[in-house]
């Protein structure tokens, strides 16, 4: 029996669940064209595929999820082979005398670009139209099907040439006019035929696809589609980030030029599409024009919820039809509950199983963390007030060892100033805000190996808002409970079981995942980017580093660190200066980025602005979550961000001297010096920066 | 002349008719023209010890290999123009870019093909075969000429020679890793043109297996197959790819069925499994082949992709190319391809 957890995309199944999700209902209804960003796995495609009309009507549990449909949706996904194709057309299509005109050759691009673009909407979108009548769900007769393939040949189609008779024409043999024409046209320039024997027919941007759907909307009629008012038509098209920045501008102006019934929904890898800018002089897209929905910027509420459908959605469909009878809870959506699964936990309740379960070699660490714990019961219980003890939330359930842990870091100035009248607000605060510290300092006095990154809310930081990432983790929990190899009774029992899975195999399994990640980054690094394990390695260790070897001395003690910010314009100075190449650098960054490894958070939630651009001066970026347990960093996102010198980082992309880690502790040596080396580095009076006066 | 050796089993993929055959001593070949690449790998002129060869011109590709100053290369090429000469054929040298330079060279040798056809070929003023031995020849160009030649009708039959290969056992598993640099289309065979509305990756396996990963996140596919290929002749080159098998298999989740073994030298049983990995996927799907073993894959490959199409070649281009020795071992192989479609094949003396 497979893991329903187990290939990590949902689209390598031969039969996908998909869900129709609240958010794929607003892209649905939205009558503005909407551009879905998001990273690798963060559930673009699916979200796309649950509002395309065929996939709709061929999947009965998709079809009972979105009732009677007021959209018609055409989906396709490019590929990496679709801009050297329009390119190598346009080479062949632009006449000689016009070569050196920038200006002409990029509209004559335009032109291609969108009638290329345009029919292969068209041929898909008639294609459709077919396929969803011989299935009975439209129901249009034979002489509109004639009249209507008439009507378009006429009025936008004039070039292809109808061959038989009229009377026996239909949008089917409409549509295989457009496939040969493209066939003919375009197949001929990409071998090399060049302008004079190519049939091409320039058409202005746009026009094509208005009037085509235009002359075929009252077509579309039939149980399964609403009839009050005029349906959507949306076309979706998946992994934009494929097209030249040219030809996303196209895209965009195409976008902007469609009116009527026409919404685009495009979807791309944030950050590496360009959301503003068209071809048009003076003429951006703003959020007038289309919006911009980001998947990685859900709340984690939402993605929790999604995690909490996809979970039991698959366990669900992954039961045969007959066995789903003895699930307690029939619903597909909860029959599996995640958080009674995981548990929901909290740093205190998971050191105390900790404690409880430890081996006596950790003795003397489990003394100390419990006299911590319950020296601060002590102390709160006489400083507070019950209603204050209240305030802070307490989690009697367990010792409250974080709050010791935090309350024995303020220096003890810092706790007399305490002294009767305590500011319940400020301490909850500083609570609140130190618990992965915490975690990680109670695991360091434990002596821990692993560290348990366990429980409903660490495993969905872990997961940093991508679902592949928790896939793949609860892919590991399940081959762990299911050790003794599956059976249907037992995942009948993984289901339907009200209770926490044990922390020890959450943790083995969670690791597991973690150093997976670590894994397949080096093996995919290996023909490729050296530098993407580099960066990883090296920044993995700066932020355990900075998390926690600054606890001590107050205005260090953060463990909110880990954001690095990278100037670009003086990275590109110094690589200049080196004679390197200075595209590498953000070549490296955006695959990393692409490939799940960090994450950009400089220009978050400022997609919008107008200013935002590709170009941006800064970048911002830190670790994916998953890699916490293998670094043993903290689970929760870090805030505080630390400026990288160029210099350092084209020294560990580029010119490699040191290994990632010895990078990484001569960098968190330059930002914090100990005291002793601040001694050394005090600038002498008498220095003139070649003798040494020590 | 009919070579019986062929009479008796051709299988159909698309418009081509394939067969093929071993030998261990000679074999007669009649076609208009041969082509060989010039390599350092000594197995390069493997083809003067196992061909009969009965043809009008020795056409020699140098991949702009004449400044290299190897002295395997100048080997080759003094042992090729022997071989000519031997044989009583016109020796001929086509000076190519640096084989990376892939767009250039198609085009230096379309021109020049058509050229060499309307002088010697024997069917209307066009090549009616065409023997080319690939055990040299970049697998990029091996595509291109079947799509060029039998999906585009310029030539009417083509037969392959491949020299298995002997791989000395240094235990060294970086000698067979090349480095990628880019993954390009092949010319021609780009399949559905861009769009699609699922996404299928088909990967051969070779040696140089560990290419496997960067073309998994370069593609982003949505379902992996891959082909291993077995030949129980190289022991280190069947445990490196039972390394790779089982990364890949943990890395992506990848079944049982996903993966499986076909011979090593097999033409017809690669298209066979290439065909089963594909049967049920949608009709617009967007199949991405890209194989890294035996250059038998790669005539595979270009003809899976002129029979469907939704199916487009992947090539590496390598940042640069290992220059290391491959002898023969012995055993030769021979891939008679035909284009159906074309006239000529009614022909007689053509299978």
């Amino acid at each position: 029996m497979q893991n329903p957890f187990g290939p990590n995309r949902i689209e390598y199944e031969s039969r996908p669940v998909l869900w129709f999700s609240q958010k794929a209902g607003n892209i649905a209804k939205a009558a503005k064209p909407v551009f879905v960003a998001g990273t690798r796995g963060s559930g673009k495609t699916s979200i796309l595929r649950s509002i395309s009309t065929v996939h709709i009507l061929e999947d009965q549990n998709l079809n009972a999820q979105t009732g009677t449909l007021d959209w018609y949706g055409v989906f396709f996904q490019l590929n990496e082979t679709f801009s050297p194709l329009i390119d190598n057309a346009v080479l062949s299509l632009v006449p000689e005398p016009i070569r050196l005109d920038p200006m002409a050759v990029s509209q004559r691009q335009f032109v291609i670009f969108s009638h290329y673009l345009e029919l292969k909407i068209v041929e898909r979108l008639l294609e459709t139209l077919s396929s969803l009548r011989r299935e009975g769900h439209l129901r249009y007769s034979a002489s509109s099907d004639r009249d209507t393939a008439l009507n378009i040949h006429v009025n936008a189609l004039h070039f292809l040439q109808i061959e038989g008779k009229r009377e026996f024409f239909g949008l089917g043999e409409l549509r295989s006019l457009v496939s040969r024409h493209i066939e003919r046209c375009f197949n001929a320039l990409f071998s090399g035929g060049g302008l004079s024997n190519s049939p091409f027919f320039a058409t202005d941007p746009g026009t094509v696809l208005s009037k085509v759907v235009t002359a075929v909307s009252p077509l579309i009629k039939g149980p399964a589609f609403a009839d009050d008012g005029p349906l959507k038509f949306k076309i979706m098209i998946d992994d934009c980030e494929v097209l030249t920045p040219l030809q996303q501008q196209f895209l965009n102006t195409l976008v902007r030029k469609t009116r009527g019934e026409v919404k685009w929904v495009l979807a791309y890898i944030g950050g590496l599409y360009d959301t503003i800018r068209t071809v048009l002089p003076g003429q951006s897209l703003s959020s007038a024009d289309r919006d911009v929905e980001n998947l990685d910027l859900t709340s984690d509420n939402s993605f929790a919820q999604l995690c909490q459908n996809v979970a039991s959605l698959r366990l669900f469909y992954a039961l045969p039809d007959s066995a789903r009878g003895k699930l307690k809870n029939g619903d597909p959506l909860t029959a599996f509950s995640l958080k009674k699964r995981l548990g929901i936990l909290s740093v205190n309740q998971i050191i105390d199983r900790v404690i409880e379960s430890a081996s006596p070699e950790s003795s003397e660490g489990r003394l100390k963390l419990i006299h911590v714990a319950e020296e601060a019961r002590e102390f709160l219980s006489l400083k507070l007030t019950r209603s204050e003890r209240g305030q802070l939330a307490l989690n009697f359930k367990a010792r409250p060892y974080v709050e010791g842990l935090v309350l024995n870091q303020m220096s003890g100035k810092y706790r007399d100033l305490l002294g009767d009248a305590v500011d319940v607000r400020a301490v909850q605060r500083r609570i609140a805000r130190k618990q992965g510290w915490a975690f990680l300092e109670a695991c360091k006095i434990l002596r821990l190996h692993e560290y348990p990154y366990v429980g409903h809310q660490i495993i969905m930081q872990l997961s940093d808002h991508c679902i592949r990432d928790f896939l793949d983790i609860m892919g590991e929990i399940y081959l762990r409970v299911m050790s003794s190899g599956p059976s249907l009774s037992r995942m009948i029992e993984f289901i339907n079981t009200d209770t926490e899975i044990p922390i020890e195999q959450q943790r083995q399994a969670v690791i597991a995942a973690s150093e997976k990640k670590v894994q397949g980054l080096r093996s995919l690094a290996q023909p490729f980017e050296e530098e993407s394990v580099r960066m990883v390695r090296a920044f993995g260790r700066l932020t355990a580093k900075l998390q926690t070897e600054l606890g001590d001395d107050e205005p260090n003690g953060t463990t909110e660190r880990g954001l690095f910010k990278i100037n670009r314009e003086e990275l590109r100075a110094v690589a200049d200066k080196m004679n390197l190449s200075d595209g590498k650098i953000d070549e490296v960054l955006k695959r990393a980025e692409k490939d799940g490894f960090i994450r950009e958070v400089s220009d978050r939630g400022k997609l919008e602005s107008p200013d935002y651009h590709p170009d941006a001066k800064e970048v911002t970026i830190r670790l994916h979550h998953r890699f916490a347990p293998h670094f043993r960093f903290s689970y929760r996102g870090p805030y505080e961000v630390n400026t990288l010198p160029a210099g350092r980082v084209v020294e560990l992309l580029m010119t490699r001297t040191h290994t990632p880690e010895d990078w990484a502790d001569s960098v968190f040596r330059d930002l914090y010096p100990s005291a002793e080396e601040w001694k050394h580095l005090q600038g002498s009076l008498f220095d003139d920066g070649k003798s040494n006066v020590q | 002349m009919a070579s019986p050796m062929f009479s008796n089993s051709y299988r159909v993929y698309g418009n081509i008719a394939v067969s093929e055959h071993v030998t261990e001593t000679t074999v007669p070949i009649k076609a208009d023209i041969a082509i060989v690449a010039l390599g350092w790998e000594s197995r390069c002129t493997a083809l003067e010890k196992h061909c009969e060869l009965d043809v009008r011109q020795l056409l020699v590709l140098d991949f702009a290999l004449k400044g290299s100053g190897s002295a395997a290369v100048e080997k080759s090429r003094q042992a090729l123009s022997e071989f000519a000469s031997r044989r009583g054929v016109e020796f001929s040298e086509l000076s190519l870019n640096p084989s990376i330079d892939y767009q250039r060279n198609m085009h230096t040798l379309q021109v020049s093909l058509t050229e060499i056809g309307r002088k010697l070929g024997t069917y209307h003023g066009t090549l009616r075969r065409v023997f080319v031995d690939c055990s040299t020849m970049p697998r990029i160009y091996m595509q291109w000429l079947i799509a060029y030649g039998l999906g585009g009708g310029s030539i009417h039959a083509i037969d392959f020679g491949y020299a298995e290969g002997t791989y000395k056992s240094d235990g060294d598993a970086t000698a067979f890793s090349s480095q990628v640099d880019r993954y390009e289309t092949v010319p021609l065979l780009e399949g559905s043109g861009g769009m699609g509305d699922e996404k299928l990756l088909l990967v051969g396996l070779g040696g140089d297996a560990d290419m496997f990963y960067g073309l998994v996140h370069e593609f982003s596919p949505e379902r992996v197959a891959v082909l291993v290929p077995r030949s129980e002749l190289h022991s280190e080159v069947d445990s490196l790819l039972d390394l790779q098998i089982a990364k890949v298999k943990e890395m992506y989740r990848l079944e049982d069925d996903e993966i499986s073994d076909i011979p090593a030298f097999g033409l017809a049983s690669c298209l066979d499994a290439m065909k089963a990995h594909v049967a049920g996927t949608g009709k617009r799907a967007v199949i991405s082949v890209f194989v890294g073993g035996p250059k038998v894959q790669a005539i595979a490959t270009a003809i899976f992709a002129c029979s469907d199409k939704r199916v487009q070649v992947k090539a590496r281009i390598p940042k640069s190319y290992p220059h290391r020795e491959v002898g023969a071992n012995g055993r030769y192989h021979i891939y008679r391809l035909i284009d159906l479609t074309s006239p000529a094949c009614s022909l007689t003396d053509t299978w």
